[in-house]
């Protein structure tokens, strides 16, 4: 099938939508203190499903959303699935040593970058060991996982539609196949987000007035956690105080809400979808890419040009590509939102064996997101949009290296 | 601005901070458009075209990373102005 831009405006388009879907990721992911490890490990530790059923959300309204575009004809289903690349065991074992060592290092690879540039030094050295860490990966795993890659062990071979469920369920790849296939996947995932949310909710609900009673200003306020929003509020007096926190938002005196930042989030990947159509295809939102580009670039002034000679960087990375623009606006985003809204301060922990931890942690960051291809959002956020099943294995292959970190950290901090 | 806020202690970090951002992104650039494009021709000439991006996606890519540049230097240079009126502000009724 012959490329079919939807939008013909050329690269600069394609570019700039780029930097602008990063602008508001940046933007909103710094503005909801939104990070896919504290919405694990909550789980865990508080057992608190409530940014948890939010990241459900995200991906089931991202597979609607894309599957309906596909439908209704604005994009071509070849979009979703022609840069898909070949699942096997190096995404279980990828995504299990990237959620401890994220987990660790205290910020998935949204919230490293928006906390990096938020001014959160443990984060900037994460994003140093995880340059570290593909590094490490390119010269000691890659000659191994593409030999298994290219042989077909634990792995398969074909990728592109290979790779996506309408053709794997039904064999087609028909729209009336892939809305199928977008509800069957998309509607659970909503449905058990908003489910895990509201049982979350109802029971601090039901805690609230044996710790504070029934003043409306003390259910008002955040838990200590700071991982849930105001509690629900009835009648008249919600849509005044909604209306006066819609205005707290606007003037960056107030956090969005987890589900407001979803909605955002998945409109930012959606302009990618449609902007990218035929030009970028399914690459959508990827900011891992940049963790090991960015030790190339470093080293480039340097004279050494990783891209002639290292394994991965040789053969698998381009030299550039949208998500460099991206990441780039991401934390020109996140700064600009940290800094507007008060928050920006260089912060260094208390702790100093923290930055230690970061650093260390960033390393397995930076090995398990090129082990499993892809990051939570290269990887998993953006399967989930392209109607795949990696999304589904890296979910739960992570969410068992946050269980395993959460207990490690139970015992060393 | 609340009258509070315009007697506290002057913050030179706050201050240069957008100042640091500009640089950022006209460094970038700078960097981009030599560096960048430098190792892309050098891959063209070893060869390797496994990696090699084509000429019209960095062209898009400098393109829109210049519009990027100018909208960010903008709104830093905007940033510190006013900062800077605060700053001086604040300075004089210390």
């Amino acid at each position: 099938m012959l490329p079919q831009q939807v939008l013909p405006f050329g690269f600069l388009f394609v570019y700039a939508a780029f930097g602008v879907s990063g602008f508001v990721l940046g933007w909103v992911a710094q503005r909801g203190n939104y990070c896919f490890v504290n919405a694990m490990s909550s789980v865990f530790t508080t057992r608190s499903y409530d940014r948890f059923g939010a990241l459900l959300l995200l991906f089931g309204v991202s597979a609607l959303a894309t599957g309906t575009l596909v439908v209704l004809g604005v994009v071509p289903a070849v979009d979703q699935y022609y840069d898909n690349y070949f699942s096997g065991w190096y995404i279980v074992v990828g995504a299990a040593i990237f959620g401890f060592g994220a987990t660790m290092a205290g910020g998935c690879n949204l919230s490293m970058l928006y906390r990096a540039a938020s001014g959160y030094v443990q984060n900037w050295l994460e994003l140093f060991g995880m340059m570290v860490g593909t590094y490490l990966f390119a010269v000691l795993i890659w000659p191994f996982q593409s030999f298994t890659m290219a042989n077909g062990i634990l792995s398969t071979k074909l990728g592109a539609y290979n790779e996506y469920l309408p053709y794997d369920l039904f064999h087609s790849v028909s729209t009336t196949w892939v809305g199928v296939t977008a509800v069957a996947l998309g509607v659970p995932l909503v449905t058990l987000g908003l489910f895990l949310q509201h049982k979350t909710r109802s029971k601090r609900l039901a805690q609230v007035p044996a710790f504070t009673g029934s003043s409306p200003l003390l259910r008002a306020m955040a838990s200590p956690t700071g991982r849930i929003g105001p509690l629900p509020q009835v009648g008249l007096s919600r849509v005044r105080i909604d209306l006066a926190g819609a205005k707290q938002m606007l003037l960056l005196k107030k956090s969005y809400g987890a589900n407001l930042s979803t909605a955002l989030l998945a409109g930012a990947l959606l302009l990618v979808f449609v902007a990218g159509a035929g030009y970028t295809f399914n690459y959508l939102v990827i900011t891992s890419s940049d963790g090991g580009r960015f030790l190339e670039y470093i080293l480039l002034p340097f004279g050494v040009n990783l891209s002639l000679s290292t394994p991965w960087y040789n053969d698998a990375l381009p030299i550039l590509d949208p998500s460099v623009l991206m990441v780039l606006m991401l934390i020109v985003g996140a700064f600009l939102a940290s800094y507007l809204s008060g928050d920006f301060k260089v912060r260094i922990p208390h702790q100093r064996k923290r930055l230690a931890i970061g650093f260390s942690g960033g390393i397995l960051v930076g090995i398990g997101v090129r082990t499993a291809l892809g990051c939570n959002i290269g990887l998993m956020w953006t399967n989930f949009a392209q109607l795949g099943y990696d999304g589904i294995l890296f979910l739960f292959a992570m969410l068992f290296g946050v269980w395993v970190a959460v207990k490690v950290q139970r015992r060393l901090i | 601005m609340s009258a509070g806020s315009t007697t506290r202690r002057p913050r030179y970090g706050r201050l240069i901070a957008p100042l640091v951002l500009i640089l950022f992104v006209v460094g970038w650039y700078q960097f981009s458009s030599v560096y960048i494009q430098g190792a892309n021709n050098q891959l063209v000439a070893s060869g390797n075209l496994a990696v090699y991006v084509p000429v019209q996606q960095v062209s898009g890519y400098l393109a829109a990373l210049l519009d990027a540049t100018y909208a960010t230097v903008v709104i830093g240079l905007l940033i510190f102005a006013y900062n800077l009126f605060r700053f001086r502000r604040s300075a004089s009724s210390a």
